[in-house]
Formats: structure tokens, sequence, C-alpha cells
């Protein structure tokens, strides 16, 4: 007799995994922050003014938006909606893909503007930093996509308990960037 | 319920092909797979130490100088921890785990798989890195030494890379260890019902979680440096690396010890024919230094200059998490207090971890003696401290725990003449390498050299060191015969071979694909001791016991 | 120089040291014996003699289990006692003050410097029976600086400098070495440590300020072998006119090289013969050492070698 499974999609296996992988993720992203806090302190002139929070915080709130959309997708699945909620699958999908677009723009003008990965420690660590959150963007479009599919194609209804998995890493790579974005473009200090 | 009918008849379980090997999604063949792998990697990690040994033996030796012996002190140092130990670790916790919970496979049986051949991908990897010039830094791999003016062969580069590509692959194992452990339990399988080598090994699942990823964040700033000129360790701060390097270091060597630590607590409440002593406090001291892995690890700095502050701090962590671990030799040796204690190989080896473990344990507490550190960090007397715990401790663990389950894995024993051969030159092989390592780091011989003067006694002691390597290696060598031909040649052995209490005993040797047909009552530690007894279950006639734990005078005559 | 360092202190900061050392040795494999005789006893006193059935089952006791904690915290704060005062006492603070002698590590030797102007490669000279503060830095990767009879180690960091006090009580010479894997030649990064009483010091150390003076008339061929093979580029001789601006940073300093006892970090000691072997086969005797094996003719090498061997 081995253990029931629980009919609560959050309480499920691989919702409980996505936790855990996701809380030794972000160790990464901390260590990488904490890097960064520490070494940009040891230049004076490290272009840490360059990056601009305006032009960047429209594209963030797209991928902060693209949460919202996900959420209603999953509203959507729960009524047994699978056309609405896959559609709304692949808007989050796409809003992601515009942010991994102006993501790789902003790092060419950057470059062009002198703030190269090797001009400065701050600068280092904000490639190295972004470069890995721009990685989880970019492993998350064709699972979203995937989800988009599975709906329409009536693979994936009510009880699926592996779509809180991935939306829970989807979540958790847009709450990533709330965090890199106040350090690495809001916050001037020290 | 009979024992026989809880039982599937024994199938033959384990895959006979080489295609079924790789794409298995059983726990059971992925754990032998991981020892397999382990055991193809302890000899190339063998033979790079016997070749370190070599040209150690006489003094101002030049048979493997410099550079050509610093890429055998790198690939020897990675390949014994990550290829050697961590697989073996990782395959008795996969092998084990399900069984001792009573569940069918791991929570995810394809990542499961994954995981494997992640931790095999990297292996391969570190061993093409000889072709691009195999890594010399070491393989804490320090910073200015590990950047690109100091070492700048491309193996580095690919060093780097197996132990991301491995690193994830034993993350993704800890998920699964964790998720197995919280949701698959059987039904009356409570948290302080496991067995001590699942509980063990399931808070070891933690501990990886939170190390490894530091171990990537490591290895990714050094990348960024060696390969887009980023300066994180060379502009930036060539300490922050030893910082974070120890941060995944020394909670690494700890994940290296658990489940050994587990098994020790199986075998020798079987062997002693008692529960362990202590349950409580051996499951909970294991969790305290879960957590307090982490709050040590700048004793691996002490010498750095961090300021007096910081290594009292460290310091006092360093001797505080000695508590814990001495709680379990305490209980392991009141679990054998008034037991009747059987001197099988498993007994035998578990024998000479208390030993050998106390003893690295020992000269550990002498380093958290900060002054003393002050002395010997870096010499001889640091390799003698960790190769007495992590081989002399968790290997030796690791091959108790083969002798004890190796009839469960095959369905036969071990061969008893061959293993008492291999158990006596293992020991004498390994404490005449290491022990006289204590000496020669008094004495003040640096580590990680490719040798050394002539000075009193250095020659005389390495040689003697090197001499018992040999001995040691053919203990190993003994050892592997043995597994290759006792699974043709062996006894055969039934489903519980030394009249185990815990779940594992139940299944069929070896175990069918899904373990267990039907389980019994889970009301207790253990099943199996409440079956073969059923007027004495441990759960049941609480009065057995009084408040001191002791079978009370009136209920005697029911032993 | 002894056999056991860390046993047979020479200094006021390395005693404290050694005597906890021996204190918490006898602690140590007093808990290591008592774990080794229970278990041998145990394993002999209960081990099973055929007698059917299974014996007492006990699983705990609760009072046994928090002596053994208590006996364990009991022994743990004594150790920690004594490390607060051994640490106090072996390594007093080194903020403020000024440096007596700067320290700067290279792969692979050490070169001290002090603010007369002189300049030594792997010897260090010390006064005996004051404290030296010691200011250590690295050029290239981390080092560190050992020399156990006298005072505890600490790491030598690029960009970083790191404060030690040394002490030698008595005269005499103590061996030191590098204790921080740094390369290839770690194994021949060690330095000797020369301790004399005041007045010869003073002595001593007024003539390594001196710059070098080389007389005879074979030596001073062997200067021109010197300046032709232009050893300049790397070593320093300070008093010798040099056509290099940066002489002296990248190789030890030979203005005093003949009063040196061993050759480039150890592997040799300082004789003509092994002066001859380094210029003949540099690779060869140090491998990876940053010194090039140079194409010098015979008569190249006994003239620098007797030049080199002038300079006192």
């Amino acid at each position: 007799m081995t253990a029931l499974p629980t009919s609560n999609d959050r309480a499920s296996r691989s919702h409980l995994g996505m936790l855990a992988f996701l809380a030794s993720d972000t160790v990464i992203f901390l260590l990488m922050l904490v890097s960064n806090i520490y070494l940009r302190r040891s230049e004076s002139q490290n272009g840490q003014a360059l990056p601009e929070p305006g032009r960047m915080l429209v594209f963030s709130v797209l991928l902060w938006g693209s949460s919202g959309v996900l959420a209603l997708a999953e509203q959507q699945r729960n009524r047994g909606d699978r056309l609405g909620a896959g559609a709304l699958y692949l808007v989050t999908a796409l809003l992601g893909a515009v942010f991994a677009l102006a993501q790789g723009l902003e790092w060419r003008s950057l470059n062009a503007h002198g703030g190269t990965i090797s001009a400065s420690l701050f600068f280092s660590t904000f490639y190295t930093t972004t470069g890995l959150h721009g990685l989880h963007v970019l492993l998350g479009l064709p699972v979203l996509l995937g989800l988009a599919v599975l709906s329409w194609t009536g693979k994936i209804g009510r009880r699926a308990p592996g779509v809180a998995a991935a939306v829970l890493y989807w979540h958790f790579v847009d709450a990533v960037w709330l965090v890199l974005y106040l350090v690495f473009y809001v916050w001037r200090g020290p | 319920m009979s024992q026989q009918s809880t039982a599937l008849p024994a199938a033959p379980t384990r895959p006979s092909t080489l295609w079924q090997v790789l794409t298995s999604t059983d726990h059971k063949s992925i754990g032998l797979t991981y020892m397999g792998v382990a055991a193809v990697f302890l000899v190339l990690g063998g033979l790079e130490a016997l070749v370190m040994r070599v040209q150690l033996a006489v003094p101002n030796n030049r048979l493997i100088a410099g550079e050509t012996y610093d890429r055998f002190l790198t690939m020897h140092g990675t390949t014994m921890i990550f290829f050697v130990l961590l697989p073996l670790l990782l395959g008795f916790t996969n092998y084990l785990l399900p069984l001792q919970i009573g569940a069918r496979d791991m929570a995810f049986p394809r990542m499961n798989a994954f995981s494997l051949w992640l931790l095999v991908g990297g292996g391969l990897l570190l061993y093409l890195s000889p072709f691009t010039g195999a890594p010399s830094q070491g393989w804490f791999s320090y910073a200015p030494l590990s950047e690109t003016p100091f070492t700048p062969q491309r193996g580095v580069d690919l060093w780097s890379a197996a132990l991301i590509i491995s690193g994830y692959g034993t993350t993704l194992t800890a998920v699964n260890i964790l998720v197995t452990g919280a949701r698959l339990r059987a039904r009356g399988m409570l948290y302080k019902r496991l067995p001590m080598f699942a509980w063990m090994g399931w808070i070891n699942g933690f501990i990886i979680l939170f190390a490894l990823p530091c171990l990537t964040a490591v290895l990714l700033m050094l990348e960024v440096d060696r390969l887009l000129g980023a300066g994180l360790f060379t502009r930036g701060d060539p300490v922050l690396w030893q910082h974070y390097f120890w941060l995944f270091g020394h909670p690494e060597i700890y994940l290296l010890i658990l489940p050994s630590w587990g098994l020790i607590s199986e075998i020798i409440p079987v062997f002693s024919r008692k529960p362990i002593f202590g349950y409580e406090f051996v499951a909970w001291s294991t969790v305290a230094i879960a957590f307090l892995s982490f709050a040590v690890y700048a004793h691996h700095m002490f010498a750095v200059g961090l300021g007096w502050p910081v290594d009292l701090a460290f310091g006092t962590t360093s001797m505080v998490i000695a508590i814990p671990t001495g709680i379990k030799i305490f209980n392991w040796l009141a679990t054998m207090w008034k037991g009747s204690v059987r001197y099988t190989l498993p007994m035998l080896y578990a024998a000479a971890f208390i030993v050998q473990f106390t003893f690295g344990g020992v000269t550990g507490v002498t380093f958290a003696v900060v002054p003393i550190d002050w002395q010997l960090t870096d010499t001889y007397y640091v390799v003698a401290h960790f190769h007495y715990v992590l081989f002399g401790g968790s290997l030796f663990a690791v091959l108790a725990g083969l002798h004890y389950l190796y009839p469960k894995f095959t369905g036969r024993f071990l061969d008893e003449r061959l293993g008492k051969w291999g158990f006596w030159l293992n020991v004498i092989g390994f404490n005449g390498v290491f022990l006289v390592q204590h000496l020669l780091g008094l004495m003040g011989m640096p580590r990680r050299v490719y040798t050394y003067p002539a000075l009193p006694g250095w020659g005389a002691l390495n040689l003697f060191s090197t001499v018992s390597g040999f001995v040691l290696g053919v203990g190993l060598l003994v050892l592997l015969v043995n597994l290759v031909r006792s699974r043709t040649h062996g006894v055969p052995a039934g489903r519980d071979p030394w009249n185990g209490w815990t779940l594992e005993w139940l299944s069929s040797s070896p175990p069918a694909r899904e373990n267990f047909a039907l389980l019994p009552p889970l009301h207790s530690r253990r099943p199996l001791w409440d079956l073969k007894h059923p007027d004495d279950m441990d759960h049941v006639r609480p009065r057995r016991h009084d408040k001191n734990g002791h079978i009370r005078e009136e209920e005697r005559d029911h032993t | 120089m002894s056999a056991y360092p860390v046993f047979d202190p020479a200094s006021s900061l390395a005693r404290p040291i050694t005597d906890l050392t021996r204190l918490t040795f006898w602690l140590g494999f007093g808990v290591f014996l008592i774990v080794v005789l229970v278990l041998a006893y145990f394993m002999w006193r209960y081990r099973h003699r055929g007698a059917d059935g299974e014996p007492g089952q006990v699983f705990g006791n609760t009072r046994d289990e928090v002596s053994w904690i208590v006996a364990a915290v009991l022994l743990v704060a004594f150790l920690l006692f004594m490390t607060v005062r051994t640490a106090a006492a072996s390594s007093p603070s080194t903020a403020g003050g000024t440096p007596d002698i700067y320290v700067v590590a290279h792969q692979w030797y050490w070169e001290f410097r002090t603010p007369d102007g002189a300049v030594s490669s792997d010897e260090l000279h010390l006064p005996v029976g004051q404290r030296v503060l010691l200011d250590l830095t690295s050029t290239d990767v981390i080092h560190d600086f050992s020399a156990p009879q006298l005072a505890r180690k600490i790491d030598v960091i690029p960009g970083q400098h790191n404060r030690l006090w040394i002490e030698a009580a008595r005269p005499g010479t103590f061996s030191g070495a590098c204790n921080e894997f740094c390369g290839p030649q770690h194994a021949w990064m060690r330095f000797t440590v020369i301790a004399e009483p005041p007045a010869e010091y003073r002595a001593g150390q007024a003539a390594r300020a001196a710059v070098a003076a080389v007389s005879n008339a074979s030596a001073s061929r062997g200067a021109q072998v010197f300046a032709r093979v232009q050893c300049g580029a790397c070593h320093g001789v300070r008093g010798q006119p040099s056509a290099f601006p940066h002489d002296g940073a990248v190789g030890p300093d030979l203005t005093h090289f003949a009063s040196r006892r061993i050759l480039a970090g150890g592997v040799l000691t300082n004789t003509p013969e092994h002066v001859q072997r380094w210029l003949r086969d540099t690779q060869g005797v140090k491998p990876g050492a940053r010194m090039p094996t140079l194409p010098l003719s015979g008569t190249e090498i006994s003239d620098l070698t007797t030049y080199l061997e002038a300079l006192k």
C-alpha cells in the first residue's frame, strides 16, 4: 500500500519537487547578487549608472504581467476552458519572449556604451546574473508553448499535477526578475 | 500474515543487457549502476593516488614533477569526491530508500535516470580534460591560481563544466530523494518510524539542495573570468572564491558521510541484535549537523587573516558540531552494550569504521582549536585527517554496507574468505598509508607538494606510506574480485539473510520490480521485528520498558 | 632545525600554541582511547556465544544521553576557553604601528625588504628577542608564510596586505615554507630564518643594506656576461648599473647573493657547483620556474658563477 495520490495539484509530487529545485536555484541567484553588491563597491567608476531603469521597466512590467496572464490561464484550466487556457499560456510565452528579446537588445546597447562584461566588476556580475535569469526565461518558453498545445489537444484538464510545477517555475522566474531589477537598475548604492 | 505471502517471488530484476542498464528507470538498477560507475572511477582515482605516492616515496624525486604532479593531484581529488564517494552514496540511497519506506520506486523515476547520466556525463567530460591539458589547480581550485594567467589550459574549463553538469545531476537526485521521503512513505511509515538510513539519506537531500548551488555559482563565476575576461577573483577579491567554495565544500563533506552513518546505524543494530540506542538523539543530531554544516565553513580559512572575531565564530561552531557527531558514536557503542554481537564482515567493517572515524573526528576537533590550525593547516596532518574521515570513515562504511546489502542486491553472499582477506588488507593498508602522514604534518611537510627535502624522517615515513598504498590497492582489488565473482559463485542468500527488522528484508533477493506485493501493518520502527515477535511488538505493551529504557524486571522472561 | 617544529617552539608567540597542542592532543587521544577500549570490550564481552533468542531490547536511556552530551559540552567549552587565551598570546593584534619588514611572495620565491633599502630573497634575518611586525603581500597568487617555530602561519594574498608578528627567542637557523598551494613549484618555495643577537643582526643588516661591490677581475668578466645576457631584466643587483627600468621586479634580488645559504626556494644549497648546475639546466632543476634555461656556454656559466659568488 503506497501513499495515496493527493487530490490537490499544489500538493502534488511534481509541485513539491519544483519547490525544492527552486529553493536550490534561489541560492545561486543569491550568491550572484551578493557578489555584485560586495564587488561593486571596490571600483569607483564601475558604470553602475549606465543601465537605465526607465526603459527596462516597460519590459519588466510585461514580464511581471505575464505572471498575471498565467494565473488567468490556470483559472480557465480549472474551469475546464481548454481553448481559453491554451490561448493564455501562449500569451504568457509571447510576453516572456518579448522580454527575452528586450534583454538581448539591452545587452547590446550597454555593450555599445562601454558596459562590457570585463568593463567593471559591477558589469561582470550584472551580465552573469541577468544571463542566468535570461536562460531561465528561455527554458520556460518551450514549456509554456507545450502547455498551450497540451491544453488545446485536451491532454491537460482540471487534474494535471505537472502543470502546477511549471506554473510555479514561471512565477519564480518573474519574482527573481523583481529582485534583479531592483538591485541592478534601481539601487544606486553603496 | 505469514512472511512468505507478503513477498513477491524472486524475479531476475537486474537488467541483463547493456541497453536495459542504459535505459532503466528502476531505482534498483540505477542504484547499482551508480555503484558500478563509482568502481570504475575508484580504479582511476586509485591509480592516480599510487602515481602520486610513488613520486613521493623518496625525497627530491623527479619521476612526476611540478605541473604533471599537480594534474594527478587535481584529478585524484576531483575523481574521489565527485565520481567515487558521491555516486556510491547516491547509489545506496537510490537503492535502499524506496525499499525502506515501502515504496515502489523513487518519486521521479525518469528524472532519476537522467540524473545518473548527468553524473556519468560529467565524469566523462572530466576524463576528456587530459586531451586539452588536464586541470592542475587542485580540486579546490583557489583563485587566482585557477585563473587563465596562471593555469591556462582548457582542461580547467572542462573540469568546471564536468562539475556543473554532474552537480545538476546531484541536485536533481536530491529533489527526488526529498519528494520520495515526503510523499512515498507507505501508510504507517511516519517520519519518526523511518529507519536510520532512510532518515539520514533524506536529511542529506536537504544538504545537497543548498550546498550544490554554491558550487555551481562559484564555477560559473570562475568561467566568466576565464572565458569572458571578467575579473571577479583577480581585480575583485580572490578570497571571495574561498567563501563561496567552502560554503559548498564544507556541507559537501557532510553530505559525503550522512548516508554512511545511515548504513552503520543499520548494521550495528542488526549484528548486535538490539535496536539502535537513542533513536531520537541520533535522528535529531543528524538534523543539527545538517544545519551546522553551513555554519562552520570558514574553518578552512583560519590562515587567511579574516580577523579574530570571524576566526573565533567559526572555531566555536566547528567545535559545537563535534557534539552531535560524538552523540552518534556513543549511541552506536551503546547499541552493542548487552547485545549479542556477531562478527560478520559488515560488523567488522563497521568496527573499523568506528575506530578510524573517531580518530579522524578527534583530529578534526584539533583543527577547530584555531591556534592549532594556524600551525597545522595545509600540512600533511590535514591530508591524514580528511582521509581518516572520508576513506577510513565514509568509504569503510560503504564497504560495510556492500557486504551487508550484497545478498539483497544479488541473492548471494559475498565470499567469506576473500572478504576477510580484503578486510585485513584494507585495514592494514589504509592505516599504513595515512597514520604516518599525521607525523609528516607535525614535522612540517606541506601538502600538495610534488617532492620534499631530505629532512630527518621525511623519506622513511613517505616510503612507508607509499608501500602501504600498494597493500591497500591489493585489498581493494580483492574486494572488487569478490564483488564480481560472488555474483556467480556466491552462496545463495534468501530474502532475509541477516534476520533484519526493516522493510527491505521483506522483499525477495533481489527484489521484484515493484519491490513489494503487500506490506504488513506498520506500527513501529521495526516492522519485521513486530512480525517475527508478535507477542513482543515494539509499540505494544509500552510498559515493557521503564522510563530509562530498560526492560522491566517482570518482562524479562519474555525475551 | 628540529624534527617536529610544532613541538620545538623558539618564540614566545609559538610556545603557547605548542602547549595548547600538547594539551589538546592528550585530551583527544584520551577520548579516542575510551572509544576504542569500550568498542573492543563490548565486542568481546557481548559477543554471540550460541544462545538462542534475542537479548533484551533496550531502546535508549535519556539520562545517559544527557550526561554524555553535558560531558562533551564541558570539554568543548574548556577547549574554547583555551583557544581564546592562546590566540591572544600567539597572534596579538597587528593594527597600528609600522611594519618592520615587508614580505613579498612570488611564484616561487620569497622577497624580504627592510625600510633601509635591504632586499633579500629566501632568507629572513631577525634580531633575537624582539617582536618584528611583518607586512605580507603577493605579486601573483595566494601563498602562505609559515615558520612554525617562530609564529603562526598567515596567507599572503595578491592585492591585499596581511600582517604578522614574528619573534625568535633564541639565535639559530629556522625553517620556513610556503603553505598554500601556489602552482607547480610550491614544493620549492622554502625559506630560512636566521636569528642573531641584536649586535650581530645590526651589523649584518648594515651590510645587507649596502650596495654590491665587485672587486676582482674574473668577477668583472662575469659582470659583463650578466649585462650581455640581460639578467638585469629580471634580477636586481643594487649598486650595479642596469639598463632595465624595472630591474629586480621579476626575479630575486641578487645583491648579496653569495651570503645566502639556499638557492631557488631551497631546491639546492648555495655552492658554486650548484650555481653552475642551476645556470646550466634551470628548468631541469626546477621545472616550471619562471626563469628559462638560458643558452649559456660553459665559460659564460663559470664566469657568471664567479661573479655571483663574489656578491657577498
